[in-house]
């Protein structure tokens, strides 16, 4: 069966709270930079979630837009690795690949959802963090770039599961970190490609708009807009 | 007459150097551990599945290391006598893991499945070669990613990049 993996996030569900950049975080042994660095502009979160205001004081409302990778289909970050560190792998994902990349940075500043981010040092977890970390995927060393991978490792786990039961893989069995966590349920991570699958139906549904459409990146996660009336 | 010293110095070199280049290369192949196990006994004469000791290559990423409950639950009646056996007796009663030191160190960046490749009927000894008639564990075969691809070719079975490095 053909994979294309997809997100799609409801923004009518989300209320900011965070969890998925924590659930990021724990998952993919992302490293913490401290307060000095964040104002340097180095904070390493996988996903964000940028807050909007609405309306004047006292009327003013808070909105959340959870920002992960988008997994662009026409990637620009793709296109401007001189050593094919980042490129579009066979299940439609935007892949890093740790081991080449040089630093040149260029994949960063040419992504205009800003998700890519750096290692600016060699990040130590101090004890007992470092019994933390997960085994299934690299501790990122200094000068590599990373970037959400839509929890490949999790992905892989449950590609592997599959084959060795001899099947094809189950909707819902491969749901990265955010997904899983996010309490109001408004990530939803699935196979586009099956048209049976959760996230083949999400996607019809009329509210739905991508990030910066104009840019023709085709992303991969989808939003679905909110809504307004009575409440909301 | 002239050439006698010289001759002298050549053979005295050729000494120094084979005392000191023989050892040098018998310690980068062999890791020091703190009991002398032999592979080639337990493997080859007395035909001891790979498996048994490492019971988890089939069902997980690594290949583990024997708790010191498996070496006893034969040792506990065979070879007790034996030296090196005694060494084993020693942790097992003192309730203490053998500090094995690592000898192939896979890197951060390979996510290595052994459970995918022992599933797949891959033998042991396609990459650990020699095991079965080593001492102590040594590795023959260096891994490079040439190593891994050309199976992976040969096999057909993906090369993408995100199947081994993420």
């Amino acid at each position: 069966m053909e994979i294309k993996w997809a997100m799609a996030i409801d923004l009518d569900r989300c209320t900011g709270c965070g969890a998925c950049v924590v659930a990021c975080v724990a998952e993919n042994n992302i490293p913490v930079v401290g307060e000095a660095e964040v104002e340097k502009g180095r904070l390493m979160q996988w996903i964000r979630v940028a807050r909007y205001w609405e309306g004047e004081y006292p009327e003013a409302q808070a909105v959340y837009l959870p920002v992960p990778c988008m997994q662009c289909e026409r990637a620009p970050c793709e296109t401007v690795c001189p050593v094919y560190a980042t490129y579009h792998n066979e299940d439609g994902l935007n892949a890093m690949v740790y081991n080449r990349c040089v630093g040149t940075r260029y994949c960063a500043n040419n992504c205009p959802y800003s998700v890519r981010v750096f290692n600016w040092f060699d990040h130590v977890w101090e004890k007992p963090l470092d019994e933390q970390l997960s085994p299934d995927l690299t501790t990122r060393s200094r000068g590599v770039m990373e970037k959400c991978t839509f929890c490949i490792q999790r992905i892989r786990r449950a590609k592997e599961t599959a084959a060795e039961e001899g099947r094809e893989i189950r909707d819902g069995e491969a749901v990265p970190a955010c997904v899983q966590t996010c309490p109001p349920g408004a990530l939803l991570f699935g196979n586009v490609a099956d048209p049976h699958s959760e996230i083949a139906r999400k996607l019809k549904d009329p509210r739905r708009f991508r990030l910066m459409e104009h840019l023709g990146t085709e992303p991969r996660v989808v939003y679905l807009k909110r809504q307004k009336g009575a409440g909301r | 007459m002239a050439r006698r010293p010289i001759n002298a110095a050549i053979t005295l070199a050729c000494l120094v150097l084979t005392l000191f280049l023989f050892p040098c290369a018998a310690s980068a192949e062999t890791v020091p551990q703190p009991i002398a196990f032999s592979h080639r006994i337990h493997v080859t004469e007395y035909k001891l599945n790979c498996r048994f000791c490492h019971s988890s290559t089939n069902k997980s990423q690594f290949a583990n290391l024997p708790p010191v409950e498996k070496c006893m639950m034969c040792h506990r009646t065979i070879a007790t006598e034996k030296p090196e056996v005694k060494k084993v007796a020693r942790y097992w009663s003192e309730k203490k893991p053998i500090p094995w030191n690592k000898v192939i160190d896979v890197p951060n960046h390979v996510y290595f499945p052994h459970r995918k490749m022992v599933n797949a009927g891959i033998a042991c000894l396609t990459c650990h070669p020699g095991m079965d008639q080593a001492g102590t564990a040594e590795q023959k075969l260096e891994f490079g990613m040439g190593f891994c691809m050309e199976c992976h070719r040969k096999k057909k079975v993906s090369i993408d990049c995100w199947t081994c490095h993420y």
